[in-house]
Parts: structure tokens; sequence; C-alpha cells
């Protein structure tokens, strides 16, 4: 990484300074004639020599080819880095919309069939009301017909008492069949309200089962809910990503950094808060029986 | 003459089953699709009783109940919750709010029947 330290050229320029002190520290002290003026110049001038080299190494060591090449490398990362997670957090933004989109058409399928059912089923509880309602007529009207028959012959009888006397075996015949029809019309309606006090039974059932329409819609709504975070998510992944990718260079990425982690900061903050929001799922039932009833 | 019951539900479906139970109770019925619409269709007519859900949009079922009982013609008026939500908490809103009771969906028809029997006669 550019900066990090000190490049091999600059390290033989700082270790040949204290080498070329070290020899003319050895020469002085063995030989007098080397202690001359002109030779304390020559080193001086050798020291900030070498000194002014391995400053201006030093300064120009950030545009050495080396340097150069691992700051490219760097900066290859850091943008493949962004790319990946810019990439990632479409992908993720275009699942989720399309999850979305299922959700919802899947809620719309389903309320047009529920819709249907509840249609059907109105009309079927109608028609077996009605049905009902004629079974009753029928019971209430029955006995009142066969007593006015009754009353017809016994009247006929009265007038014509040859003929009663004739056929006093025919009519009781006839009274009887009329009767056992009675009694069959009878059953017949018994079995019929028993039927309709079975088919109310059935009704109840599928009122209370017709419900479960606003009780998916309800967990499908937060499922919704729950996308709309991931959503933000990976919106917010999004950003950081361009962040990355706009900044030119490493170092200006580095600088950037504190600024990226306050960021993620704020994402992780936004998170807990979102959170919240769906953390009330308001839809307990497992199952599909009757809620409970409290008076307060 | 039959009393009549204010039903708000966004879901059209708990609107019918409710409506379908009351009606053949002997009860009249009117059908409200969220809280604001409840709220219109309360002050407008005479009611006898609120059936109300919690979760619907534009106003929810406890700021209806709160709404209604600061409104002198419904100080007393009896409010019941229908809803998906059954914990202790949303109880005790609804009951500080002014509710008379909380039923959980789904329903049962025989048990709404008893319940409004009980409450309005």
């Amino acid at each position: 990484m550019q900066g990090s330290g000190v490049s091999t050229n600059n390290k033989i320029f700082l270790a040949g300074l204290p080498w070329s002190v070290l020899v003319v520290a050895t020469l002085w002290a063995s030989d007098p004639a080397a202690r001359s003026l002109a030779v304390v110049f020559a080193v001086v001038v050798l020291v900030l020599g070498w000194m002014v080299v391995t400053s201006l190494f030093c300064c120009s060591a950030a545009s050495s080819p080396g340097q150069l090449a691992n700051a490219r490398h760097d900066r290859e990362i850091i943008e493949r880095s962004s790319e990946a997670m810019l990439r990632v957090s479409a992908e993720f933004s275009t699942q989720l919309g399309e999850i979305r989109s299922e959700v919802r058409r899947a809620q719309d399928i389903f309320s047009e069939a529920v819709g249907h059912l509840i249609g059907s089923f109105q009309d079927i509880n109608m028609h077996v009301q009605r049905q009902r309602q004629l079974g009753m007529a029928a019971q209430d009207g029955m006995p009142v017909a066969i007593e006015d028959s009754e009353q017809a012959i016994n009247k006929m009888a009265a007038q014509e008492m040859t003929f009663v006397l004739a056929a006093k075996s025919d009519i009781e015949q006839a009274k009887q069949r009329i009767e056992a029809v009675n009694g069959c019309a009878g059953d017949t309606v018994g079995e019929l309200n028993l039927i309709a006090g079975q088919v109310e039974a059935a009704v109840n059932k599928a009122v209370l089962s017709l419900q479960f329409q606003d009780v998916v819609t309800q967990l499908l709504g937060h499922v919704g809910r729950r996308l709309d975070l991931l959503d933000e998510v990976a919106s917010d992944e999004q950003r950081l990503a361009e962040v990355l990718l706009d900044s030119g260079h490493p170092e200006a990425t580095l600088r950037a950094l504190d600024a990226l982690r306050d960021h993620v900061d704020q994402l992780a903050q936004k998170l807990v808060t979102l959170k919240k929001g769906v953390d009330n799922n308001p839809v307990s039932q497992t199952g599909h029986a009757g809620g409970d009833v409290e008076l307060f | 003459m039959a009393k009549t019951i204010l039903a708000v539900d966004d879901s059209a479906s708990i609107r019918q089953m409710v409506s379908f139970t009351l009606k053949s109770a002997g009860y009249e019925v009117i059908e409200a699709v969220d809280g604001m619409d409840g709220l219109e269709k309360a002050k407008a007519g005479s009611i006898n009783l609120v059936l109300t859900d919690q979760n619907m949009p534009r106003m929810d079922g406890l700021t209806l109940i709160k709404t209604l009982r600061a409104l002198h013609q419904h100080a007393t008026t009896p409010i019941l919750m229908l809803t998906t939500e059954s914990s202790d908490t949303m109880k005790s809103q609804g009951r500080a709010a002014g509710a008379t009771g909380w039923l959980v969906k789904p329903f049962d028809p025989q048990k709404l029947i008893e319940v409004v029997r009980k409450v309005i006669g």
C-alpha cells in the first residue's frame, strides 16, 4: 500500500550515509593526515550530498514504478469490490421487486377466488333457505288440505247415505291412503328440517372458513413490509458501493473510510428502527379455529 | 324495529360474512370500509352497536373508538373489536380506548350472535 513504508532504494541511501560516516571516522582515527581542512570539507559535502539524494528519493518514492503499480492494484481491488457490491445489491433489489409483485399477484388471485366462493356460498345458502321455507309451508299446509278433504267426504257422505253405505269400505280405504300420504309427507318434511339444520351448521363452518382470506391478506401485508425493509438495506448498500466507486484514488478512499463507517452505523440504526415496524405481527393465528371472545 | 349494527372492516369478505351472520339473526347492518368511513356513517345514522377491525387504512380501530367516545352521540354506544390481533397489550389498549369487548378473528357466527344479543339484546 502506498505510504506504508520506505522503498528498497531509500533503504540503500539511508544505510549508505552512516556507513560513509563510519569509514571517514575510522580514517580520521587511524591517519592524522586525514584530519586536514580539505578532507573535513570533503566529508561535510559528502554527508550533505547523501542527505540531499536521500530526501530526493524519499519524496519521489510515490512516483516510483513499484509504488504506482501497487496503487493501481489497490485501486482495482476497490473498484472490483464496489462493482461486485453494486451488482449484488442491484440483483437483490430486482429479486425483491419480483417477490413483491408475485406476492401481490397471489393476493389478487386469492381475493378473486374467495370473492367467487363467497358469491357461490351465498347463492347456495339462499336456495337452501328457500327450500326450507317451501318445506315448512308444505308441512303447515298439508294437514289443512287433508282435513279439508276429510270434511268434504264426510259432508258428501251425510248427503248421500245410500252411496255411503254402498261405498263405505272404499271411503275408509281412501281415508287410510290419505293418512298414509300425510304421514309420509310429514316424515319427508321432518327429514327436510333435519337436513336444513345440518346445512345451517355447515353454513356456520363456511362463514368461519371464508374469513381466512382476511387473515392471509394481513400476513401477506406483513411479508410486504419485511420486503420493504430489505429493499431499504439493498438501496443503502448500493449507495455505499457508489461512494466507494466514485472515490478516484485509493488515498481518497482511505480518507472516505471514516464517512463510510458513519454511513454503516447509520444503516445499522436505521435497521433497528425499521425492524420495530415489522416486529409486531398482526396475525398470531396458526390454524383456523374460531377466535376468543372477551367482554370487558 | 330491528337494531342497527355498523360493521367496519377493510376486508370485503369479512364485511360480507359479518353482514350475512347478523342479518340472518334479524339485525340491520351498515358496512364501512375503514375507520374514517365508519366515523362518517356513525355520525350520520342511529347505530346501536359498532363492530370494528383494528388494522385498517386511513383510520385504525383504536382511533375510531377514541373518536367515537369523544362524541356525545356515541359516548355509551357498545363497541366491539373484531380483529386478528390477540395480544394482551392490544386488548388493554382497546379497553382503555373504550371498547366494550374483544373478538378474535376468525369469528364463530354463533358466538358472534350470542355476544351481540348479550350486548344489545
